[in-house]
């Protein structure tokens, strides 16, 4: 034990676990920031443990192969074990959040390409995490804000809290959306009335409360018998 | 082993403190040093690397936990969180640093985590310049390597 003791030498720089115990406290952006800053914190940064947890912590239950990059030969990967195989399926899931962001490029879409771009989510396997990463960001349009904040609480059962939370914390809650719809105005003597137009605005943040319930599950349905018509879109700043 | 009694820590600048048992062992590795040779606990026990100022702080540490670890009335958890906030706020980045070492190489988990999420926290959202300078951390990047980090990195952000 003694012996030990005698042995514990002061070094400037900190004991390398002690510098993995902080990165391992870290997200993702966090760690590529942190191993930008000098080659020390490089090395620890690209430490393979720590993206084999950071894998796990983001994609729990997914099998990852680790001669993943052997099948292909023609794109190797530039990051190499754990880290390569984060970067990989990252990689691959904002590429087709890419897509998705292509096909709804417009400042407003209807109710049926909102429940598609929502039902792709679904297929795609995305988790809270991915959602939080690749869509609820500041950078993203707010519709496809919209998109991640309805598939987390209708699909994947986020409790509201959580996505009130992830919303607040990268500050896109008060980013707003109007919702047009139109109600089957129905017939009286033959003649079809016109339909009926209603409107409103509301923001990310009021969509995980009560108020927003009711909107949710209005979108969630789409279409029906007396609902003909709706309409998603970005709210014009003066708006409200 | 002495029962329940006192120990004799020094620090590495010749500072001593008399701490109870319960509050020593908080700290692995002076609880294995102890369990291990029965001399340690009469005799006194050298901290070697740490000095007189960081010792008094490992030990305003220990000594609350190790009380709310025995009685959860006095110091609830609530309590002793306020207090957790407090210690590593009150930190300068020396201390900080020198604190991490020590309670790394003493083996003291639970305050080693908590600095730990306290780096973190203030890396977190940090750009690379902005955390080199919190740190002062020297950029020993040569134009190439910093060239492929560039390179490297967009994906993430």
């Amino acid at each position: 034990m003694m012996k030990r003791l005698q042995n514990f030498v002061v070094k400037d720089s900190l004991p390398k676990d002690v510098a993995l115990n902080i990165v391992s406290c870290l997200e993702v952006t966090d760690v590529c920031s942190l191993g930008s800053c000098s080659n020390y914190w490089r090395e620890i940064c690209e430490s393979d443990c720590i993206w084999k947890s950071l894998c796990e912590e983001r994609w729990p239950g997914v099998v990852f192969k680790e001669n993943d990059d052997d099948d292909n030969q023609e794109k190797p990967s530039t990051f190499k074990g754990w880290r390569g195989l984060y970067v990989k399926r990252h990689n691959e899931m904002a590429g087709k959040v890419d897509n998705l962001r292509k096909a709804l490029c417009c400042q407003a879409m209807n109710v049926n390409d909102y429940l598609k771009a929502i039902k792709d989510l679904n297929s795609m396997k995305f988790g809270f995490r991915d959602v939080q990463i690749l869509l609820l960001q500041p950078k993203i349009h707010v519709l496809l804000n919209l998109v991640g904040l309805h598939f987390c609480i209708k699909r994947l059962g986020v409790q509201v809290d959580s996505v009130n939370e992830a919303i607040s914390s990268c500050k896109i809650q008060d980013r707003q959306v109007d919702i047009h719809w139109w109600m089957n105005g129905g017939w009286l003597h033959r003649f079809r009335l016109p339909d009926v137009l209603y409107s409103h605005c509301i923001s990310l943040k009021d969509l995980t409360k009560d108020e927003g319930e009711e909107i949710l599950g209005m979108l969630d349905q789409g279409i029906t018998r007396l609902l003909v018509r709706l309409q998603i879109s970005a709210a014009e700043p003066k708006c409200c | 082993m002495a029962s329940k009694g006192n120990l004799t820590l020094k620090s590495c600048n010749g500072k001593e403190f008399i701490v109870e048992e319960k509050v020593a062992v908080m700290s692995t590795t002076i609880k294995n040093m102890v369990d291990v040779d029965d001399s340690f606990a009469q005799g006194v026990i050298p901290i070697i690397g740490v000095d007189g100022k960081i010792l008094a702080k490992l030990i305003e540490y220990c000594k609350e936990h190790a009380e709310a670890d025995e009685d959860e009335e006095v110091k609830s958890e609530e309590y002793l969180k306020k207090f957790d906030e407090k210690f590593v706020d009150e930190l300068n980045l020396n201390d900080l640093y020198d604190l991490l070492k020590a309670s790394n190489y003493l083996e003291i988990t639970k305050l080693l985590n908590l600095l730990c999420q306290k780096v973190a926290s203030m890396i977190k959202g940090k750009k690379p310049e902005e955390i080199r300078r919190i740190f002062n951390i020297k950029n020993d990047f040569t134009p190439e390597e910093e060239e492929e980090i560039n390179r490297q990195n967009p994906w993430a952000f």
